[in-house]
């Protein structure tokens, strides 16, 4: 604990040292003709003041006269004497030159104006959430929200340079003006996609965050440039390309759920058009529910959150899809030997646009002789695959698919009102059926069938309404429902002589309301508030009948079923209050009224632009709780499918709470190359530890745990000439502690972990390679054994190991390429694409199983145990086309 | 500036220092402990062993350890018998009655070593119900005296066990049938129920919640399709305990690495107020 806090003293270092003291200077100028932006720039080098100004408002202007003092506005007075020009402060220690509308004469209330206005893809006209505006002068600028509005009030009447930048598009600068009220001056401002579709596109632009953004770990992620990296099926998944970023990681080998900052999945919120996404993966982790090409933003809240957000320890990934164009019909179909897809994107009529997306998968026949399904990695049904064949009898019949239908309406009601309605089903299901009538003799058994069935996935409805009230609010109002089912049936029987059936199923919904307000009160102030009431259902059932014989019958039936309520409520100001300076207090208060739990949350961050274009600092703070506990199931024990469960805090059980600190520092030497390094601390407390019960359905809890984790990240980006790339180095530690033990390795704690990416375009081929190198994750294994002499059943003898997660897996390696070839034919787009998942066919351990006896020769023995090393997957490849217009 | 590059390296160097320390060094090895207390009857003894190393298999039993046993709060002092190295035994024969919770003590080299339990209400059979098939069928299977499967023929018997509810409380049972040695373990296509532990309240009687009854399954082999079923014995136990000990019995049936499943604070094993029954049934044609 000591440790931690003092570790948490040192990330906070960095905002002490950008305690810069600082003492005015005497002001000494003098000019003779001299242009007046030189000498405006001689000023705020000698004052240390911002003074603004477009270069086509001084062009042609000089300076005569002298000045001696201390008095900053006294100097710029007789600067800018006789020039039609004042000074206007709009902050401490800034002043910004505008048009004096008096022909000289100095008005005693400067008039003030509001920017606003609307970022929008320039291709179909979808709004652009989390886009950048900068005043380049001022070194003040704005967000703006999912809508793409944002709003910069109180600034004085005149010309600003603005740049509008935002990831995987091309940044704009350009001269917007401030009218004086009451005029508004709304701007729309449409940024091209920096497309790696188009021939000979040269990619080229910020590879940062921009200075603009306050909170530490936060990603906007470019789809187009996460869609071309490999991923195991071909399909172009911005998220899955979410492991090659710094302190990610996969669950399992190649697929699983995301690890972020080696915290486990169940601590991660997905978010698909403000709905939440209870388990937003398909094929066991494979790919996601998201079809890239359906997606408009992807963004990624690595530890510290804004107060918006809550519900999760570790990360939030909150994802946008497209309003769908809005003046022509545009489409994507694109097949490989595992999957169909597509995406059409339909104006129906000027205002309201359509987009359709569907995928199919038929897995079944590639994908069952070499899995063993397992819980492995975090996944509610996570993938471990390993060549045994489980389900494989000989004439069994495996079948696999997933499948997604998506369909999103948008109404672009007036400007600035805008109402949008998404629907989402997706699922997976796996069948086995198994005629077991061939016994190892082929002797005249009784017919004889083993049939499973499983099935899982999600169904969101939302609807999302944007409106601007009047002139300094604006209106969030969603309403959700999000629903989680999984189901396993397994059926057995022997023909005349017994049967079994049973059913099991769980399911998870959540209903939510939710109104976000953001308030522009100032160019200092903006605040966000909001409020959102959320209903849960969890509920679980099991149904079993056996029979014997026809005439013996045994039932069972369980139903759980728990209801529970969170309101919560927010409030965060986004304060400037100096140039390049930018905080962001905010605070969440949630309750459970199941067990009528309270949480307070604060939240702040906040970053200094120690240099413009630069050097930017990021810090932040922040306390988060999660209600939910998600368990693996006590039920699936003996199939290993585990459709996992999540249980509401409530009663004994508290809400899971964590305190997350991190101070980063971005450094961009070149425009195209961005370098970060960020620090990162977290403590975790009420985390659950799933402990095996005998119960028939579900689990038990052991106390409430806690956990730590701390690291530190060094990456390094670049986007230049077509081509882009990056490399990360982790360095992290992460542990858990159970109520009655001492810190150990968490489960996903990887201590070193170097991540690689680039890709790039040349003429008509795209190139991408991708590869990781981490330390493998911890595992138990057993030193020591001990015989009991149960009471009904004997000697027993046990393995044991006195610490869980004692040891550490051998390296992980992995290098996955990808090719594209395409071609413009007949008004559309082809690229045909090959990929190779595990080029070098590295064989990575990816667990360890232990045995006391003989019997399998591919054990090996050590120390008196038998060890079975669990092999990962073998190099894959994959082929796919893809037809866009 | 150069102050944040400052306390940034030194961030580093720190940070350095953190996560270098990977290693986890074994533990020296844990004492076990075991001790199943049946309810209204004499305190029985405590055994105590280290756990052993894997190459070795051999338990070194402790003989040096202070054991000391509350049953109800009263001190009940334990001593090591010389003549079964590991094990302790009670100064005083006790009796103990069921409901009564029992917590023990155990101080060995400078580690203290902690369980506690509660006796279950003492369970008693009512009646069991024995029902083969009225023939035998074609099967395959394996015995424990075979090596691998053979054909031949079986007769499936379905044992009901029937006992009454005692009390409110949340008990759980374990049910085991032990056929004869030469029985068949496992059938092709065929699942057996020879050991199986339940949660007592979901083994009532739909018509009758006060009738527990539990079902269980196990085949006898036969050399012939018309061969009458043997006469043989059956054995069977039920066990009434609580929940640390249905956790044990299940990481039995299910063995999970690196879980210690037992209730024993400080050590390993099992600490456990059980009532056990046993019957031997001899089943005729």
């Amino acid at each position: 604990m000591i440790r931690f806090f003092v570790s948490c003293l040192i990330f906070a270092a960095p905002l002490v040292g950008m305690a810069q003291g600082a003492s005015d200077p005497p002001i000494r100028l003098e000019a003779d003709g001299t242009p007046l932006a030189d000498v405006l720039r001689v000023l705020s080098i000698q004052t240390g003041i911002d003074v603004v100004f477009a270069e086509r408002t001084v062009r042609g202007r000089s300076v005569y006269g002298r000045y001696i003092g201390y008095d900053v506005e006294g100097a710029l007075r007789t600067i800018l004497r006789g020039s039609g020009l004042r000074a206007e402060q709009v902050r401490p220690r800034q002043y910004v030159i505008v048009q004096d509308s008096g022909f000289g004469v100095v008005v005693e209330q400067p008039l003030r104006g509001r920017l606003e206005g609307l970022v929008l893809d320039a291709q179909d006209g979808g709004a652009l959430p989390n886009a950048h505006i900068l005043l380049v002068g001022l070194g003040l600028g704005a967000v703006t929200n999912t809508a793409g509005y944002f709003a910069l009030p109180g600034l004085p009447v005149g010309e600003y340079q603005v740049r509008v930048s935002y990831i995987g598009y091309h940044t704009v600068n350009l001269d917007l003006v401030v009218l004086a009220p009451p005029e508004v001056g709304r701007a729309t401002i449409r940024l091209s996609p920096r497309t790696h579709y188009t021939e000979n596109v040269v990619i080229e632009g910020t590879t940062g965050r921009s200075d603009l953004e306050i909170v530490p770990g936060a990603e906007g992620i470019d789809i187009a440039t996460a869609a071309t990296l490999p991923s195991v099926l071909g399909e172009g998944d911005g998220m899955a390309a979410l492991e090659w970023f710094p302190g990610i990681n996969r669950a399992s080998e190649s697929g699983g759920e995301l690890v972020v900052r080696g915290a486990e999945a169940q601590y991660n919120r997905y978010f698909l058009d403000g709905a939440p996404v209870i388990h937003p993966w398909h094929a066991f982790g494979l790919v996601s529910i998201f079809q890239t090409e359906a997606l408009r933003s992807v963004r990624l809240h690595k530890g510290s959150f804004p107060a918006e957000y809550g519900g999760a320890l570790s990360a939030i990934l909150d994802v946008e899809t497209r309003d769908g164009d809005r003046g022509r019909t545009a489409g994507t179909l694109a097949i490989s030997p595992v999957s169909a897809r597509g995406v059409a994107e339909i104006p129906i009529a000027n205002q309201l646009s359509l987009v359709l997306t569907g995928r199919r998968s038929w897995m079944g026949g590639i994908m069952s002789p070499r899995i063993r399904f397992g819980s492995d990695g975090g996944a509610s049904l996570g993938f471990d695959p390993i060549i045994r064949g489980d389900l494989q009898g000989p004439d069994e019949t495996v079948d696999f698919y997933f499948h997604d239908l998506s369909a999103k309406a948008t109404w672009r009601i007036a400007n600035g009102h805008r109402l949008s309605i998404s629907l989402y089903d997706g699922g997976d299901l796996l069948e086995a059926l198994s005629p077991l009538s061939g016994s190892p003799t082929n002797a005249e058994t009784p017919t004889s069938t083993y049939d499973l069935a499983f099935r899982w996935g999600n169904r969101i409805a939302s609807a999302r309404y944007h409106g601007l009230l009047g002139s300094r609010y604006f209106l969030t109002g969603t309403a959700y429902v999000s629903e989680y089912k999984a189901r396993e049936e397994r059926h057995s029987s022997t023909e005349n002589v017994s049967s079994f059936d049973s059913e099991y199923q769980v399911r998870f919904a959540e209903i939510g309301l939710r109104a976000d307000v953001d308030y522009y009160h100032s160019l200092e102030h903006q605040f966000r508030a909001g409020i959102h009431i959320i209903g849960r259902d969890f509920e679980s059932s099991l149904r079993e009948i056996r029979e014997r014989l026809d005439v013996m019958v045994t039932e069972f039936e369980r139903r759980d079923f728990v209801q529970a309520v969170e309101m919560i409520g927010y409030l965060q100001d986004t304060w400037q209050p100096a140039s390049g300076w930018q905080l962001q207090p905010g605070l969440r208060l949630e309750y459970f009224a199941l067990g009528n739990h309270f949480s307070l949350n604060p939240r702040l961050h906040m970053r200094h632009v120690l240099q413009r274009d630069r050097w930017v600092l990021r810090a932040g703070l922040s306390r988060q709780t999660q209600p939910l506990h998600r368990l693996r199931n006590g039920q699936s024990f003996d199939s290993e499918i585990a459709p996992d469960r999540w249980i509401p805090a409530g009663g004994d059980i508290s809400p899971a709470s964590a305190w997350q600190i991190a101070s980063g520092i971005e450094w961009r030497p070149h425009r195209w190359l961005t370098v970060e390094m960020e620090v990162y601390g977290r403590y975790l407390q009420n985390i659950l530890q799933p402990v095996r019960s005998p119960e028939s359905v579900g689990l038990v809890l052991e106390e409430p745990g806690t956990g730590r984790a701390a690291g530190w990240e060094l990456s390094a980006r670049f986007s230049r000439s077509g081509w882009s790339g990056g490399m990360s180095y982790g360095f992290a530690r992460s542990h858990e502690r159970a109520a009655s033990g001492g810190y150990r390795p968490a489960r996903y704690d990887a201590p070193h972990q170097l991540e690689a990416y680039l890709n790039g375009r040349v003429r008509q081929f795209t190139w991408s390679i991708a590869g990781i190198l981490r330390s493998g994750y911890p595992y138990t294994r057993p030193y020591e054994g001990y015989t009991i002499i149960d009471p009904i059943a004997g000697e027993v003898t046990f393995l044991h190991s006195p610490v869980v997660n004692n040891e550490r897996l051998p390296v992980f390696a992995r290098v996955d390429v990808a090719a594209g070839y395409s071609v413009n034919a007949f008004g559309m787009n082809m690229e045909l694409r090959a990929e190779a998942h595990n080029l070098l066919n590295r064989t990575n351990i990816i667990g360890m199983r232990y045995m006391w006896e003989t019997g399998d020769t591919i054990m090996q023995e050590s120390d008196g145990l038998l060890e079975l090393p669990v092999t990962g997957l073998p190099i894959l490849p994959m082929v796919s086309l893809k037809t866009s217009w | 500036m150069k102050r944040s590059m400052l306390t940034i390296i030194h961030l580093f160097f720190g940070m350095l220092l953190y996560t270098g320390c990977d290693v986890m060094a074994p533990p020296p090895q844990s004492v076990v402990v075991q001790m199943f207390v049946e309810s209204d009857s004499t305190l029985t003894p405590l055994t105590l062993h280290e756990t052993f190393q894997p190459s070795s298999t051999v338990p070194v039993p402790i003989t040096d350890a202070d054991v000391l046993v509350w049953l109800n709060e009263a001190q009940i002092s334990f001593s090591h018998s010389p003549s079964n190295p590991g094990t302790y035994l009670p100064r005083d024969p006790l009796q103990v009655p069921s409901g009564s919770s029992l917590e023990l003590r155990i101080a060995h080299d400078a580690e203290v070593i902690t369980a506690s339990t509660s006796l279950p209400p003492r369970l008693a059979i009512d009646s069991v119900l024995v029902v083969p098939t009225d023939a035998p069928f074609a099967a395959v299977y394996s015995t424990n005296t075979s090596e691998g499967f053979v054909e031949g023929h079986i007769y499936l018997l379905n044992v009901i066990i029937y006992w009454t509810r005692s009390s409110g409380d949340s008990w759980w049972i374990r049910a085991r049938l032990d056929p004869p040695s030469w029985a068949p373990t496992e059938v092709v296509d065929l699942a057996l129920l020879t050991d199986d532990i339940r949660l007592e309240n979901e083994l009532a009687d739909p018509e009758d919640r006060d009738v527990l009854r539990w079902q269980g399954t196990y085949v006898i082999a036969v050399d012939a399709p018309d061969a009458p079923l043997p006469a043989h014995t059956l054995n069977l136990a039920v066990l009434r305990s609580g929940l640390d000990y249905a956790r044990f019995a299940l990481y039995q049936q299910n063995p999970e690495q690196g879980m210690t499943t037992g209730n024993v604070r400080g050590g390993v094993g099992i600490v456990a107020g059980i009532s056990t029954v046993r019957q031997q049934i001899r089943v005729e044609p």
